[in-house]
């Protein structure tokens, strides 16, 4: 796990994201919402960076790479590919709309689940079937936790949670938003406190 | 002296009526007659309407007609602009006089508006936004080209606001357009009544061209405070104060009509259920009325009240101002109402008939608040009232008028420049300043100057203009500075609508969960866009909505006697009722903790198994409170890392912690330096949360986020994050601008009290800080610590803080 939200697959060398929802920013602006550019900059930057850190031999994205119409975040996910060209897969979300001519340029190969060791990575868990007997590992929800000390602080904080027939993986993007989610006692919840992931 | 034909005349009109003509009324129409400004200070319901038209009237009795626009009469509410005009016409027609009186609120038809043009009424009754939205017509020269008078009626609540800077403003204009005119205002007493007068003469009110006209009229005032046999029976804490409804019975009995002012929205609807139920043989006979309830129910309980058929009214500030209700024979009043003028207001909704007395009767919510009881009935024999501080530089109004102005035709910047300046609110803007503003509509400043849609005027031969047909569309659309919480309207499934509640509370029911809204029990349909559809329901259950920004922080006028009270107590001084009733919960204070002297400030220290609670007392009221425990947890968390939790109420506040606290080394003068607090707040986290809150009506008023069309209103939340967002840009990349700014500027102002803060702080300079370390809860401490709405703030690492939590 790393603090940047984003798991990696020592064995395999397998970096998996969720949710980076690029060009959201430009979807705001172009209602109306100014978002300064530097925001669309992290995002890629913070991506190249993992990529530069585990030099991964293929990236998975979990759903809602884009985040809405064709806009100026494709030609720069264009170059991200270009300056990283290993296997890159798609499992498709609700966000993911674009034509297969647009992954197909962009070198993504798009599918809606993939199989992996035993489990089987998704992008909304609600879509699946309540007796598979996989285990589930997705994104879309945006997972965080909420704490709470005896004299009634509280944190919210972004979080990856490991359960027993679940797994839950947090947003990537910026601006996107966070969920807090109930847990179960049997849950494994890791916390994003800053630059560390923290065991709860 | 020989009054002249119009005085004549209308003397002759009151006496056929058995009338008398007040001094103050004649008054009134001599100076409107020799051209100056004046002032009416005077109460509702005094004459005021007549004080203040007679002049205009006698003067259109005695001249030839010349046809156009005479008097523009200003009120606040639309409910009011009906009254007004009615009370206009029948003086108009009555006299035999060729006037028209004409009407103009965002409920005109756009066939009367354009009528309005073509042949103007000769007064016309209308709020601070229709002006402007007539400003930005284009056709604003010739309407008010001939005007003799602008009044502006109800000033006392329209000073205090940004309606009252439009207002200010649109006088500045209107002065041009019409040098003759002349500017009236009907104010109710204040506290800073020359301050009011000055923000509405603007640069006339040095100069001296005005007359203050008051009537001499005071009413009488009496509290009752409703107190139980037992008054340990009294809870040391709550709001809703439903324990002592069986009081009321006695009042049900006796009085004809009775209004039940509560502080809340929420409180109103609960009171209104409690009361149903207990006293059933009301059912039909009584009604609610509140802000968020949709204006055709309010008219309705409105209309009902004036004709004396509803037995009982609960009611929120929503009926503080407006039309008199004759029937009504009794208020009572549930909660504190946490100011004087407030009270007196309310109060006055009783005893109409002349030389009647107002009484109210006080029902405390808990056993504090009788405190304040009778520190309200003290505050008003020495006749003290609250004051209304007048905005200034407000850049938000600004920006919106001059957009305004650019879409009615274009403005000339140095003319308006020197317009601006001669009112209150912008005589300190200077040309830096000035030139800003400009810039900004022009090119959306350093943070926006990307983004088109934010360069909204253009500069051609010496005029301003708007740059396209859809930006002035979107402005004339966004005139006005009222601004609501998210709100989605309550309708039936036929359309009908009901009234609006916050988002956040329909978003925590489901469809076909059960609420309460205006005394109805509704079973929730379908959430579509804007809109909530409900159906009658049969269940007796349900959760009842709660509006945020319900509580009112106590005034510092009212806090000043609630010190008195409470500092005569201490020295076992325990006059009135209410005083010697709780005598009881004094001395347990005294016993287990402290009572403080008026040279004393108390400090108490409790561990509970939640943790170690700091309190402080300062009773100056929840915005100061909010204020300080925000500064002192700031300066005790520099000495260590250390994370808190504050609670506040208008009496004290508590900083609490799962670390203990070193009081003995910290608590001491040094702490309450006034010195260097702005650092203390700015660097604050919260007062960045709380300064981009208060940005979002900032960038509504100043047009730079757009609410939506009609009907396709823009989603609350989308509005919500983006004005957070738009304050973000500008504190990294434009942190100059004027917007920007003023968001803390209001903060403290208006929100943080900062003066008050201050002078609070140089007060505890002076005082022997008592501290003291209870082994329970004291009965000042009580009601601040179960107070579950709380700020946090922290010095420590994120890890070591996470280390002390657990999964919620």
């Amino acid at each position: 796990m790393h603090p940047d939200k984003a798991l990696f697959f020592t064995e395999d060398r397998i970096l998996l994201i969720s949710d980076l929802h690029l060009g959201k920013a430009q979807h705001f602006r172009k209602h109306g919402v100014p978002i300064p550019l530097g925001v669309a900059d992290k995002n890629f930057s913070r991506l190249q960076a993992l990529c530069d850190l585990f030099e991964p031999d293929r990236i998975i994205f979990l759903g809602d790479l884009f985040h809405s119409e064709a806009n100026h975040s494709i030609e720069r996910f264009g170059g991200f590919r270009q300056n990283n060209p290993q296997p890159c897969q798609l499992v498709m979300g609700n966000h993911d709309f674009y034509d297969q001519q647009t992954y197909d340029l962009l070198e993504l190969e798009c599918i809606p689940q993939i199989e992996y060791r035993n489990m089987l990575l998704v992008h909304d868990a609600a879509e699946i079937n309540k007796d598979e007997s996989r285990h589930i590992v997705s994104g879309h929800v945006h997972p965080a936790v909420r704490l709470k000390s005896s004299s009634r602080n509280s944190l919210r904080l972004a979080a990856f949670i490991f359960g027993e027939s679940h797994s839950y993986i947090p947003a990537f993007g910026d601006f996107t938003g966070m969920h807090v989610m109930k847990t179960k006692d049997t849950d494994r919840v890791f916390a994003i406190a800053q630059d560390q992931v923290v065991a709860l | 002296m020989q009054s002249s034909i119009g005085i004549q005349r209308l003397e002759a009109w009151y006496a056929e009526r058995d009338w008398k003509v007040f001094p103050f009324q004649r008054k009134a129409w001599m100076a409107y007659r020799t051209g100056e400004h004046g002032l009416i200070n005077a109460p509702t319901g005094s004459g005021k309407t007549y004080a203040a038209i007679g002049g205009a009237i006698s003067l259109g009795l005695e001249r030839d007609l010349d046809k156009g626009l005479k008097v523009l009469w200003i009120t606040p509410l639309r409910a009011l602009s009906k009254e007004i005009s009615l009370s206009c016409s029948r003086m108009v027609e009555e006299l035999d006089l060729d006037w028209k009186v004409g009407v103009r609120t965002g409920d005109t038809s756009t066939k009367d508006r354009q009528k309005q043009f073509t042949s103007p009424p000769q007064i016309l009754v209308t709020t601070p936004e229709s002006i402007h939205v007539i400003l930005a017509s284009g056709k604003q020269d010739k309407l008010f080209g001939n005007l003799e008078a602008i009044i502006v009626d109800e000033w006392h609540d329209l000073v205090g606001s940004k309606r009252g800077v439009q207002v200010q403003l649109a006088i500045s204009r209107m002065r041009r357009l019409s040098p003759q005119l002349r500017i009236w205002g009907i104010s109710a007493t204040i506290g800073n009544m020359d301050q009011a007068t000055e923000a509405l003469f603007g640069e006339s009110y040095s100069q001296g061209q005005w007359k203050l006209i008051q009537s001499s009229k005071r009413k009488e005032i009496v509290i009752e405070t409703l107190m139980p046999d037992k008054i340990d029976d009294m809870p040391w804490a709550g709001h809703l104060g439903l324990k002592l409804i069986d009081l009321l019975e006695p009042i049900i009995e006796d009085n004809q009509s009775i209004l039940l002012f509560t502080n809340t929205r929420g409180q109103c609807e609960i009171w209104y259920q409690a009361i149903l139920h207990h006293y059933p043989d009301l059912a039909g006979i009584m009604a609610m009325h509140h802000g968020s309830m949709s204006r055709e129910m309010r008219e309705w309980v409105e209309e009902e009240l004036y004709h004396g058929r509803l037995k009982l009214v609960c009611c929120t500030s929503s009926l503080d101002l407006g039309v008199d209700f004759r029937p009504v024979e009794a208020v009572v009043q549930v909660g504190s109402p946490k100011g004087v003028s407030r009270l007196i207001q309310r109060a006055g909704r009783s005893g109409h008939r002349p030389g009647a007395v107002s009484k109210i009767y006080f029902l405390p919510t808990h056993a504090l608040e009788m405190v304040e009881a009778a520190a309200l009935r003290e505050a008003i024999e020495q006749g003290t009232l609250e004051t209304q501080v007048p905005h200034i530089r407000s850049f938000d109004v600004l920006i919106q008028y001059l957009n305004t102005l650019a879409v009615g035709g274009g403005f000339r910047q140095n003319e308006i420049y020197q317009e601006i300046q001669q009112t209150f609110c912008y005589e300190s803007i200077d040309l830096d300043e000035w030139t800003w503003a400009l810039e900004f509509l022009q090119h959306g400043g350093p943070g926006l100057q990307a983004y088109d849609e934010y360069a909204r005027l253009f500069y051609h031969d010496g005029v301003y203009r708007i740059r396209d047909k859809r930006l002035a569309l979107r402005h004339k659309l966004s005139i006005g500075t009222i601004t609501s919480e998210a709100a989605l309207n309550v309708k039936y499934t036929n359309g009908k609508k009901l009234g609006t509640v916050e988002e956040f509370f329909i978003s925590q029911l489901n469809v076909g969960d059960n609420f309460w809204f205006a005394g109805q029990p509704l079973e929730l349909v379908s959430v579509r866009g804007p809109d909530a559809f409900v159906k009658k329901s049969r269940k007796q259950k349900g959760k009842t909505p709660a509006w945020l920004g319900g509580r009112v922080p106590l005034s510092s006028s009212l806090a000043h006697y609630l010190r008195k009270k409470l500092f005569e107590s201490a020295a076992g001084l325990r006059e009135g009722p209410e005083m010697s009733a709780i005598t009881g919960l004094f001395d347990l204070q005294s016993e287990i903790s402290h009572l403080p002297a008026d040279n004393e400030f108390l400090v108490e220290y409790i561990r509970s198994e939640e943790g170690y609670h700091l309190l402080m007392y300062p009773f100056e009221g929840r915005s100061v409170h909010e204020g300080m425990s925000t500064i002192l947890a700031n300066r005790i968390s520099k000495h260590m890392p250390i994370s808190f939790t504050m609670a506040m109420n208008d009496y004290g506040f508590e900083l609490l912690s799962d670390k203990e606290i070193p009081v003995d080394k910290l608590i001491n003068h040094e702490l309450f330096d006034p010195r260097g607090i702005e650092d203390d707040i700015l660097n604050s986290m919260n007062m960045t949360e709380l300064a981009r809150r208060r940005f979002r009506d900032i960038a509504k008023i100043s047009g730079l986020i757009f609410t939506g069309f009609p009907g396709r209103e823009k989603k609350e939340r989308h509005l919500q994050s983006s004005s957070e967002l738009l304050f973000d840009v500008f504190k990294e990349y434009d942190p100059d601008n004027w917007l920007f700014k003023q968001s803390y500027e209001e903060l403290l102002t208006f929100q943080l009290e900062e003066e008050r803060l201050r002078n609070t702080l140089r007060r505890i300079q002076d005082l022997e800080i008592v501290l003291t370390e209870p082994r329970r809860f004291t009965p000042l401490s009580f009601p601040i610590v179960v107070d579950r709405l709380r700020e946090g703030m922290s010095t420590e690492r994120l890890l070591d803080r996470i280390d002390k939590m657990t999964l919620a």
